[in-house]
């Protein structure tokens, strides 16, 4: 026999309130799971999205849009390594027209050299370059709407009115986690060709990739270079990321209030169920200080009882979010609302952090009434019926 | 083996002194001793036995037992002296209800830097002594009084003390099975040369002993 076999044996002495705890901890940690997972998908554009892109608008509004031969004078600038640009097209797909997609008009030429971090197969861009009525899906997208290489879409233009018909010549996917797997991109010279005279050569945006040491500089000079005409702003895309997430600042303050709430709740189911057990064993304590275990013994093992009943809450909880979020509505939310949260499943670090916390609560929680506990002494401890 | 002297212990009251439970106890008691405490209730027994056993201290005075002076040491070191100086039996056994016989008896080793091995080996050979050893899976529930409070000797003996005491060992016991128990700590007394002090309130526990010495409001008579 170990201590923890001790350890063990007495957390299973009341199973029923053993289970309750477990269940009670397991809830707490999905949810605290959820909230985090929210937080971390909402900010990793901004944490994990590359940094050597800069992106470029027009100065009055992201809504004004910027004159296409930008391109080619960003280009001509010292240190820019690669520049495209793209439209926001604002489609709706006939049969779902509550979805809200995220359709872009992109330069088929520069748009993949830019954006290193979407992977197309060769054969496929080749075949998409050759197409311009040619569409590639995110796999994400590809997945919600049931489509394949081959297939048709048909759109139903927004900004862009009337009835746009695409064919499926590619699927893009991404290593990274801030990379959007919803997005459906079609050809900006195909919508150029076919917009109306007011709305042709002009571009949503600009992006450039560069060397991150010389991103500030750089981006300086690109606004200089257009201070005399059509002004620009422009900024990391980390910078416009974080600039997005502004509006939802207030939400994000209320989910790390939350999450804070259910560390609370966690410590206080846990520190209920110790102080139970405690309370029952005050007998059996003034024995083990009888047979010479001291103060920090007892301790240490009431201790060991809190981190395992914290361990078993936290490994619990841990399963269910990987089976509530990762293998449910994980894949969902990043097909539907991709654009907001382009990686919806729960990080490795964020796993092993949940069950830190639900075992330092634990621990936490079982400090107080095992210190106090052990400085009843012995022969009072003795003389308790329970 | 034990010497105390001048020995009073006392317990602060709301108002008024402190509330006298031993006063001026002087007391030797020989190695290989088994000895019996009597006296009526509140008269102090169990009080002086904890303050041998090292588990309470004195208000003043001296305890010195196997040459080791208790009073001067900290509550740590009064802690790793119990565990390996004395071997606790009480009178409602005590044992935990979540452990086997077996497991019960190795409690006292899990603060020892024995193998899991080694304690389970020791555990076995305290478990003979005592005659249960086909009773080493049994949870506490599973067994009887008797066969109880013989595990409890069991653990009491498994560090191998020299010192073992016994409040009231006998007295959550039927007659046959306090006989077996006394039977027991005689045989441990003699055979394997244990000094063994017990408080008692049953006469015939008493008898069985070397020696009997009454206790009444704090003084030895």
């Amino acid at each position: 026999m170990t201590s923890l076999t001790l350890v063990l044996r007495n957390l299973t002495r009341h199973r029923a309130r053993l289970a309750f705890t477990a269940i009670a901890v397991t809830f707490a940690i999905v949810t605290l799971l959820l909230l985090r997972t929210t937080l971390w998908s909402l900010t990793a554009n901004t944490s994990e999205g590359p940094q050597d892109r800069l992106a470029t608008w027009n100065e009055v509004s992201y809504a004004q849009p910027l004159p296409a031969r930008h391109a080619q004078a960003i280009r001509a600038i010292d240190g820019i390594d690669a520049v495209t640009f793209a439209t926001w097209f604002g489609g709706k797909h006939p049969a779902r027209p509550d979805e809200q997609l995220t359709v872009l008009a992109i330069d088929p030429e520069s748009y993949f050299d830019v954006y290193t971090d979407m992977e197309v197969p060769a054969e496929q861009l080749e075949s998409w370059r050759a197409d311009r009525q040619g569409v590639i899906l995110g796999e994400g997208i590809a997945s919600h709407l049931g489509l394949g290489i081959g297939d048709t879409l048909t759109l139903e233009g927004t900004v862009f009115p009337g009835a746009w018909t695409f064919r499926v010549q590619g699927l893009y996917a991404s290593t990274s986690n801030a990379v959007d797997r919803s997005q459906i991109l079609i050809r900006w010279d195909y919508l150029n060709d076919a917009a109306d005279e007011t709305q042709r050569e002009q571009v949503g945006w600009l992006m450039s990739r560069v060397d991150p040491r010389r991103g500030t500089e750089l981006a300086t000079a690109i606004d200089e270079q257009f201070a005399a005409g059509i002004r620009t702003l422009t900024m990391s895309e980390r910078g416009m990321q974080q600039y997005s997430l502004g509006n939802f600042a207030a939400v994000m303050s209320a989910l790390g209030v939350i999450s804070i709430i259910l560390l609370l709740i966690i410590m206080l189911v846990l520190g209920n169920a110790l102080a139970m057990i405690i309370r029952e064993r005050v007998r059996e304590y003034g024995v083990f200080a009888a047979l010479g275990f001291s103060r920090r013994h007892v301790v240490l093992m009431i201790l060991g009882e809190a981190a395992v009943l914290g361990a078993l809450g936290g490994l619990l909880g841990s399963l269910g979010g990987y089976l509530l979020i990762d293998q449910g509505i994980g894949p969902a939310v990043e097909e539907s609302m991709g654009s907001l949260f382009p990686r919806f499943r729960i990080p490795l670090a964020l796993h092993l952090t949940s069950a830190g916390v639900a075992i330092a609560s634990a621990v936490a929680a079982g400090l107080v009434p095992a210190l106090s506990i052990s400085k009843i002494p012995a022969r009072e401890a003795l003389r308790r019926t329970t | 083996m034990i010497r105390i002297r001048s020995v009073t212990k006392g317990y602060p009251r709301h108002s008024g002194p402190d509330l006298e439970i031993l006063s001026g106890i002087d007391l030797d008691i020989e190695d290989g001793a088994f000895e019996a405490l009597m006296g009526p209730s509140g008269s102090g027994k169990t009080t002086l036995l904890n303050i041998i056993a090292g588990l309470d201290r004195p208000s003043s005075g001296e305890v010195q037992v196997e040459g080791q002076e208790l009073t001067t040491l900290s509550d740590a070191s009064l802690s790793r002296w119990r565990a390996r100086s004395v071997g606790f039996v009480f009178q409602s056994f005590n044992l935990i209800p979540v452990l086997t016989a077996l497991e019960n008896v190795q409690v006292p080793l899990l603060t020892t830097r024995l193998s899991t091995k080694e304690r389970a080996t020791r555990a076995h050979t305290a478990l003979e002594v005592v005659g249960l050893s086909e009773r080493a899976d049994h949870l506490p529930r599973q067994l009887s009084g008797g066969q109880e409070q013989r595990v409890a000797i069991a653990r009491a003996l498994v560090t191998d003390p020299r010192l073992i005491v016994a409040d009231e060992p006998t007295g959550d016991l039927d007659r046959k099975s306090a006989d077996h128990i006394m039977t027991l700590l005689s045989t441990l007394n003699s055979e394997f040369g244990k000094t063994i002090v017990m408080v008692t309130h049953d006469p015939e526990a008493a008898e069985r002993c070397k020696r009997t010495r009454r206790l009444d409001k704090g003084v030895l008579a």
